[in-house]
């Protein structure tokens, strides 16, 4: 046991010795989960929509598309300056109505609103919201248009009718609620979601370019001394594995506590999470052995870094929340471990789960590590055994 | 001249022989906009599924109608509405069977909104926690349905009240939609995440030939080529036309494999090449500036990747950031911003003109991180 | 080669270069003539690298001319380089390259064509003995080999002034007798050779002339006849000891007849006047200082009595 704290110590030092490592280590997660997480946890958040027209039918959906609070409104006098807007992309959607809408649907006729859609898949996902406020507030206006078609009475008469039965009835009204009975508008979604798949991405990632340490050790000949000396290959594997581990749950807990502290991110139960991320860093420092056993150089390990941190990480949740994947696409996610430490935060962070709950995955993840573990010192093995 | 020529040929037949420039340069950056695609491309082409029950506790006209309205809408976009029994537990089956959304129809709903006046007709929504954007879906279905209710309603009330008779199926709005696309459609997710991960791994592959002046460095070479009869800006100049050879080489590659394999279109190619040309442009100079601080390649290494995967961050390779604010400004200083923002806008045009704008930005960019890169360059020429 | 031997090639006059508050180079003059082999000899740290990167064009020195071949040399300018092929102290070849594509590379930078340098680069790897690996990466080349290309590309333009920065540092003895073997047959080509080294033999076995060197100037310079002779019939005499070593050497000084000592790592050097009849009053007074006494060498004047007497340091401390 001393060994390995000794070989995990010494790679620890070593690590800390080169500045841009501190960098990487430090600084720059909290950059990222402050850039992403700036988006989030805005107010402001909703997509910016842009309204040419005016009228009280214009005002009343614009007030009405506000307080869904999915789009965040800024009304523009011309169809001209809401194309310009929607062309610059600094508006995602744009609609222009024209000046006499509400008339001209109460005389039966129909009303061409224009969309402007900007480029990306972003407007298409705003559009249904902005149009359903518009056909909600024009259903009067779309009665009283139907029924002129139906009678010889005047216009006015027939709005006037409808007027007093819209203020006779009580709308419809729609009760959200979560299961489990919280309030829907309370969700303390966002950021929390950032921060965990930052934490897992950066924790993997860092710990990953590991490899390179064992690769340099090799290329040194030191872990060919190391084998001569009387320490079997498998405590090497583990001990150099150590220090990557020791590098990742640094970084973790250092995550875990300033993303706390400056953006209030809830971490949920401390002692599972800790347990959680331990586990986590030791599949980490697993992948980061196996690749350090079989990469020959320090450029193709850094390719298989960036390629193996950031592709496992976007497809284990880090960059998409897992909750948003399709059926298959969550199905195969379950290859990465970063889906199993997202699943187990989330239980922790917004269920109040325990060291408890979290149980399957913890075993999953420990599974991961002794196989990538094993897999590295038998490589391991095979490179430093041969002449 | 010739001797930019020979030293450049010399690093290029180098670096294609080691095989990082295609690991690096082309294969991680093509893995990744295929895993980022497989990610998002379903949610972007607007096929997130929702899982959507319907639990009619009335069993009236009026919500014999919605339930069967809400119904009918299983198969459509992702949609997968399961109608249960007047009975069920919404909490219950949510946690069962995993529901993103379960509306309920209460049991006085069709007389409420019959009733002449009285207390409002109610609809519930329970909604997944886990769930939150499925169940936004869910929501605005019902708030489209609500909507033809209140229509239905309005009409019976005010043709009863007129003395008319109507028919039970209520009309449509009157409001048309015509849809149009002023800046064009743009592209679709999956060619965004290719261009996106070109852009941001045309960094990482440049650095080789940065970089490539820290080795002749430590392999003595550089000694030799000082002491060769050619000037010295020639060596600078050579190792520039490296990096920008081998990124214009590994992004040209991606745009096309993008095509070939994506099927993206990213209009005139014409276009496409001044893009790439002054990306890569921009990202010599700033990696050139690393590279002339280093002190060792390992270090220069080091710092470019994270250079490569901030500056992509703020740019806009991992999830579009839009030009306003502060994060706004930050993004308009990568080149990363005006090489997609170029792109989405060439893939409508119909002259490759349209890419002015960006590619003078990122020269811009280019020669502002350009000549300090040399002066930093030059001095690094020591025995 | 239509050189003339006798005709003089390359030419230092009153070179200066410091680095900070180090003076690496002293008002330094030198000349060799086409067909001379003229040797640098200090201890490391002494200015030699230093002298030649200055004559190469690699640095520009603060004060002082530097002409080879009727061309003033300087970093900024490319005149003149052709004439002068250098080969560094370190390896300085490319490691994913071939032998052959090394050479090619480096012919193309000194401006030969395609045709004239393909017959002489099959004559450069027959030289070097390369001819068989010529197609390897010298990654995969052993340590003598690496050597062997390093001088070889210094050869490859037929340069009429070789400057060697101590070639043989670091190479086994077969490998270092052949690259000695080398350097006196381009010699005798009528090649001018600039060659340093801190190892007396070599500068005695093929140096024509020789500066002495030590901390940025040259204090000697001449035949290794006229050196010799500027310390008279002078022996030096080398006595390993254990123990106190600079106590010990600190004990001779003053001794009658004794006109130098230095202390080494683990010996003494002694510069006498009729050193065998002294030897008896030496060991005398090193056994008294307690020394455990080695083994013994008296020397006939050598360079390494000049530099001793010279400089009062060893050669090699």
């Amino acid at each position: 046991m001393t060994k390995v704290l000794s070989i995990a110590s010494f790679n620890l030092l070593r690590m800390f010795r080169e500045r841009a490592n501190l960098f990487f280590v430090l600084v720059f997660p909290l950059l990222i989960v402050f850039v992403i997480g700036s988006q989030f946890a805005d107010d402001d958040d909703a997509p910016d929509v842009a309204v040419a027209g005016t009228g009280a039918f214009v005002d009343r959906s614009v007030e009405r598309l506000e307080d869904t609070g999915a789009a965040s409104v800024q009304r523009v006098d011309s169809s001209a300056e809401l194309r310009d807007l929607v062309e610059d992309r600094d508006v995602v959607l744009g609609v222009a109505v024209p000046d006499d809408a509400e008339d001209a649907l109460r005389g039966g006729a129909g009303v061409e609103l224009t969309v402007m859609l900007g480029p990306g898949d972003g407007s298409t996902q705003v559009e249904g919201v902005v149009m359903r406020a518009f056909e909600a507030e024009a259903v009067a206006a779309d009665v009283t248009g139907y029924l002129l078609t139906l009678t010889d009475a005047a216009a006015d008469d027939i709005g006037e009718v409808v007027e007093r039965t819209v203020a006779a009835g009580a709308p419809v009204e729609i009760n959200r609620v979560l299961a489990g009975g919280a309030d829907p508008d309370d969700e303390p979604l966002g950021i929390d979601q950032v921060a965990i798949g930052i934490l897992l991405l950066m924790t993997f990632l860092n710990a990953l370019t590991g490899a390179s340490a064992l690769i340099q050790s090799r290329q040194y000949g030191v872990s060919r001394r190391m084998v001569a000396t009387p320490t079997s290959l498998r405590l090497i594997v583990v001990g150099e594995g150590a220090g990557r581990w020791g590098v990742g749950m640094f970084q973790a807990v250092y995550i875990m506590a300033t993303t706390a502290v400056l953006f209030g991110v809830s971490w949920g139960n401390i002692p599972a999470a800790v347990v959680l991320l331990a586990v986590f860093a030791a599949v980490a420092a697993g992948a980061a052995m196996l690749v350090g056993a079989v990469m020959h150089n320090d450029e193709q390990a850094a390719g298989i870094t960036v390629m193996v941190g950031l592709g496992l990480g976007a497809l284990g949740g880090s960059m998409l929340p897992l909750d948003l994947f399709s059926g298959t696409m969550r199905t195969v996610a379950n290859i990465t471990p970063h889906a199993w430490a997202n699943e187990a935060f989330v239980e922790l962070s917004r269920r109040g789960g325990t060291l408890v709950d979290i149980l399957p995955q913890l075993g999953v993840l420990a599974a991961f590590a002794v196989v990538l573990m094993s897999l590295a010192a038998w490589r391991l093995r095979l490179t430093l055994t041969r002449p | 001249m010739s001797a930019v020529v020979t030293i450049t040929a010399k690093d290029l037949k180098e670096r294609l022989r080691d095989k990082s420039f295609f690991l690096l340069g082309i294969l991680t950056p093509l893995v990744l906009a295929f895993v980022l695609d497989l990610v998002m491309g379903d949610l972007g082409e607007g096929q997130l599924e929702v899982d959507i029950a319907v639990v009619d506790a009335d069993g009236s006209v009026v919500s014999s109608q919605l339930r069967a309205g809400i119904a009918g809408l299983d198969g459509e976009g992702g949609l997968e509405v399961t109608v249960l029994d007047a009975d069920a537990d919404p909490d219950a089956v949510i946690d069962a069977d995993g529901y993103d959304a379960v509306i309920v129809i209460p049991d006085d709903f069709g007389d409420r909104v019959t009733a002449d006046g009285g207390s409002a007709p109610e609809l519930g929504l329970v909604e997944n926690p886990d769930r939150p954007v499925q169940a936004g879906v869910a929501e605005s279905i019902v708030v489209g349905f609500t909507t033809n209710i209140e229509r239905a309603r309005l009409l019976a009330r005010a043709a009863d009240e007129l003395g008319l008779d109507v028919a039970p199926v209520p009309p449509a709005t009157g409001i048309e939609l015509d849809r149009v696309w002023p800046g064009g459609e743009g592209l679709d997710t999956g060619a965004r995440m290719m261009a996106g991960m070109a852009v941001m791994f045309v960094f990482f592959t440049v650095q080789f030939g940065v970089t490539t002046l820290l080795d002749e460095k430590k392999s003595g070479t550089l000694t030799r080529l000082l002491a060769a009869p050619i000037r010295r800006d020639s060596i600078t100049a050579a190792k520039g036309a490296v990096s920008f050879l081998l990124g214009v080489l590994a992004t040209m590659i991606l745009m096309v494999t993008g095509t070939l394999l994506m099927g993206a279109d990213w209009g005139p190619w014409l276009g496409v090449s001044a893009l790439v040309v002054s990306a890569v442009l921009t990202a010599v100079a700033l990696m050139a500036i690393v590279a002339g601080i280093a002190k060792t390649s390992e270090g220069a290494s080091a710092a470019q990747a994270i250079i490569a995967v901030g500056l992509a961050m703020l740019g806009g390779s991992w999830f579009p950031v839009s030009g306003e604010g502060l994060m706004g400004l930050l993004a308009k200083m990568t080149p990363h911003y005006w090489f997609l923002n170029g792109l989405e806008d060439l893939t409508d045009a119909t002259t490759w003109t349209v890419v002015g704008r960006p590619v003078l930005a990122m020269a811009v960019i280019a020669v502002v991180a350009g000549v300090p890169a040399a002066v930093l360059l030059r001095r690094r020429l020591r025995p | 080669m239509t050189v003339i031997p006798g005709t003089r090639l390359a030419e230092a006059s009153g070179l200066h270069k410091t680095f900070g508050d180090i003076h690496a180079v002293n008002d330094v003059s030198l000349h060799i003539d086409a067909g001379e082999t003229y040797g640098l000899l200090g201890p490391n740290g002494a200015g030699k690298t230093t002298t030649i990167s200055i004559l190469a064009g690699l640095l520009e020195a603060d004060e002082g001319t530097v002409m080879v071949a009727g061309e003033r040399i300087r970093p900024r300018s490319t005149r003149g380089r052709a004439a002068i092929g250098l080969v560094p102290q370190d390896l300085a070849i490319y490691p994913d390259l071939t032998a052959e594509e090394n050479l090619k590379f480096f012919a193309a930078l000194y401006g030969m064509s395609r045709r004239d340098s393909a017959p002489r680069i099959a004559e450069v790897l027959d030289v070097i003995g390369l001819t068989d690996r010529r197609k390897d990466r010298t990654s995969k080349y052993s340590g003598g080999m690496k050597r062997r290309l390093n001088i070889g590309i210094g050869l490859l333009h037929s340069p009429r002034l070789l400057i060697l920065d101590e070639p043989t540092v670091g190479v086994d003895p077969q490998s270092r007798n052949a690259i000695l073997e080398s350097v006196e047959t381009l010699s005798g080509e009528g090649m001018a050779v600039l060659y340093t080294t801190h190892y007396m033999e070599e500068a005695e076995r093929l140096c024509d002339r020789i500066g002495i060197i030590d901390s940025g100037r040259v204090i000697a310079e001449g035949t290794r006849a006229e050196l010799t002779a500027s310390i008279g019939e002078q022996e030096r005499i080398r006595i390993e000891v254990t123990g106190q070593v600079a106590d010990a050497a600190s004990r001779l000084r003053g001794l009658d007849g004794v006109t130098d000592v230095a202390a080494e790592d683990d010996a003494v050097v002694v510069l006498a006047d009729d050193g065998s009849a002294r030897l008896s009053a030496i060991i005398e007074r090193l056994a008294g200082a307690g020394a455990q006494i080695g083994s013994i060498d008296l020397a006939r004047p050598d360079l390494e009595a000049v530099f001793l007497h010279l400089t009062g340091k060893a050669l090699r401390e």
